[in-house]
């Protein structure tokens, strides 16, 4: 296996342990907030699908620093100028923002969950699309879908962990 | 050129394995049910080596452009602004080691008296958050100047 074949391998596992991670952060938080508080064995629960998150955001970046070091020493340095690049550089760094911000208790849960979740997704459909469609689209046409899908994203998972509590109830 | 190839990308890698720790190490410090020193050490000691031998690193295959070589990039227009570049680059690594430094003897020595005093655990939070913001930094310029 070439050196491109590994990094799209690894790239690929760290976006399947990320975009998994975080589907079942969701998961699980909305579960565990059903009665308001998140006991001990959820919490357990949690925190290990953190760690596997994380996991996920290592090999992805890596792998992705990887990518722009293979293309700087191939001579394709132009890829490295590419606006889609910079539009997922950017939602990395949104999800890496993020994780601080959650840790310090410094964003709610609505904004958090949702920054989290639809960051990973977007930079999963950037990722799988990026050979195809989206290597003609300018940064904010990446980012403004983006930033809506995110103002949706923080409703609808409010909505659902609203609807889950007074089913419990 | 294959041994320079080598060079900066061990160079950008441990940076970027420095960023990694530095980022894991203010997780730590900002968990609202504290932490210990150990965790910390753990932490902060690889980011430093790491650091340091980036550093080390990147003085032996920074050297060559003060020799005259070529770069990586062959296109004209961003070989202009090479020897800037580099030039801030370079200026660059030497605070961040004693950055990295700083944040390690520190731990080292009140580690343990990070849960109790509030202004020392921000003072080292605003220390680390700056390491891995200069070390983000060096790990982008890295890529795009050679």
């Amino acid at each position: 296996m070439d050196i491109y074949s590994s990094l799209v391998v690894i790239h690929i596992l760290g976006t399947i342990l990320g975009v998994g991670g975080a589907t079942f952060i969701e998961i699980f938080l909305t579960k565990s907030l059903r009665d308001g508080k998140v006991d001990a064995t959820e919490g357990g629960f949690l925190k290990i699908t953190f760690i596997i998150v994380r996991i996920g955001l290592v090999l992805s970046l890596f792998s992705g620093i990887g990518f722009l070091l293979l293309y700087k020493f191939s001579d394709q340095a132009f890829r490295i100028y590419n606006p889609v690049l910079w539009a997922k550089l950017s939602i990395i760094a949104v999800i890496i923002i993020n994780a601080l911000l959650l840790q310090a208790h410094k964003i709610s849960l609505y904004w958090g969950s949702s920054l989290s979740l639809v960051s990973w997704y977007f930079a999963f459909i950037i990722g799988a699309l990026s050979q195809g469609p989206f290597i003609f689209y300018s940064y904010t046409d990446i980012i403004i879908p983006y930033i809506l899908s995110m103002i949706v994203g923080a409703f609808v998972l409010e909505r659902i962990r609203i609807f889950f509590k007074k089913t419990t109830q | 050129m294959t041994k320079l190839i080598i060079l900066v990308t061990i160079h950008i890698f441990l940076l970027l394995t420095a960023g990694m720790f530095l980022y894991s190490f203010i997780l730590i410090l900002l968990n609202k049910k504290g932490t210990n020193k150990k965790s910390l050490l753990r932490r902060s000691v690889p980011a430093f080596l790491a650091i340091l031998i980036s550093y080390f690193i990147g003085i032996i295959y920074l050297s060559p452009y003060y020799l005259g070589k070529e770069g990586f990039i062959t296109d004209a227009s961003i070989n202009a602004n090479i020897p800037q570049l580099v030039f801030i680059r370079e200026l660059l690594l030497i605070p961040l080691v004693i950055l990295a430094f700083f944040v390690m003897i520190s731990v080292w020595k009140y580690g343990n008296k990070v849960n109790e005093y509030v202004k020392y655990k921000a003072s080292l939070l605003t220390l680390s958050l700056i390491t891995l913001f200069v070390t983000t930094i060096l790990v982008f310029l890295g890529i795009f100047i050679p």
